[in-house]
């Protein structure tokens, strides 16, 4: 049976699949092929390393997006 | 005259106004100002996306097109050197690694006053990872030399606080900012209407950069045409040269052959 586990998603608790990679992820809120960049604890991770990067207990995970800003 | 271009690293611009994205009512409008300031390198901030609901929302960079313009990611809202940083490794990703950032590393939330030894730290990292850093500091003509010497394609002294529109407050300082340059001085932050940015282009930077004096002013787009019309007459009247200030009148017609009574 799959685990669940708690992550930070942009500074908020949120419950995933155990091992769930960041293409799951992102296509769950909708963002796939969105323009977005993705931290996983702090390392910037590229697009080509979404499908193959899982997601662990506890991970902090940040998707950003260019907002207006001066 | 030929051509006058804004080189910055190894672009050319003709522009030599660089306008935020902040503050305004909405996409449409912001298109509209940038559009109106005639500008060619936009900055924008980069922030945690909304989750949740409002998957469809619009992205601004939907509005503003990195295939159309410059897009310069800043890095506001950090305080620390390591904050910077990773802020400008996570535009780049999402810029597909364009690395062109305008660093700004704060020191206080009252004045937002950069913090320069973050900003120094901030710099080193950056333009070693081989970013093309423009880089907001004070107007400290030692901090300026150092960050240029630090490899920084352009740098950017505040003319007053960011947001304050309290204009020019040491045309000294920049001035000598300006001499000693060999990179681009580009006047960030400070600037309230047009006839500031035209004094900051009559003393010889190479740009303005601002955001707050259009998106704030009552008619932003209007404010944005402004700007663009003072960035341009102020760096020509640079380009005419001034003619010198005299204490004493001088008349403009010939003194001879007055009619006398």
């Amino acid at each position: 049976m799959t685990k669940i586990v708690q992550i930070y998603l942009n500074g908020k608790p949120v419950e995933i699949m155990e091992e769930d990679t960041i293409a799951n992820l992102l296509i769950q809120e909708g963002l796939l092929n969105k323009r977005i960049a993705v931290a996983l604890n702090q390392a910037v991770i590229s697009r080509q390393q979404y499908a193959v990067t899982r997601v662990y207990d506890q991970d902090k995970l940040e998707i950003v997006t260019a907002v207006g800003g001066g | 005259m030929a051509d006058d271009i804004l080189l910055l690293g190894k672009r050319c611009y003709h522009s030599r106004l660089l306008v935020g994205t902040g503050k305004y009512e909405n996409f449409e409008q912001t298109v509209l100002a940038v559009e109106a300031a005639g500008a060619e390198i936009i900055t924008v901030a980069i922030r945690r996306m909304n989750l949740g609901q409002n998957q469809n929302e619009p992205n601004l960079l939907e509005f503003i097109s990195p295939e159309k313009y410059t897009i310069l990611p800043n890095t506001a809202g950090c305080y620390s050197a390591q904050e910077a940083v990773y802020t400008c490794q996570l535009a780049r990703e999402l810029l597909n690694g364009h690395s062109l950032v305008k660093l700004e590393v704060l020191g206080d939330q009252k004045t937002l006053f950069p913090n320069l030894k973050e900003t120094l730290l901030a710099a080193k990292v950056l333009v070693d990872d081989g970013f093309e850093v423009m880089v907001y500091t004070s107007d400290d003509p030692i901090v300026a030399q150092e960050l240029e010497n630090m490899g920084c394609i352009a740098v950017m002294p505040l003319a007053a606080p960011i947001g304050s529109g309290l204009g020019i407050r040491n045309p000294y300082n920049l001035q000598l900012i300006i001499e000693q340059a060999q990179v681009p001085i580009i006047v960030d932050a400070g600037v309230g209407t047009a006839s500031d940015a035209a004094i900051a282009m009559e003393l010889g930077c190479d740009g303005v950069l601002m955001n707050t004096a259009i998106a704030q002013a009552k008619h932003p787009v209007l404010m944005a045409k402004a700007m663009n019309l003072g960035v341009q007459a102020g760096r020509k009247a640079f380009l005419a040269g001034r003619m010198p200030r005299r204490l004493y009148a001088q008349a403009s017609s010939p003194l001879a052959d007055t009619i006398s009574l």
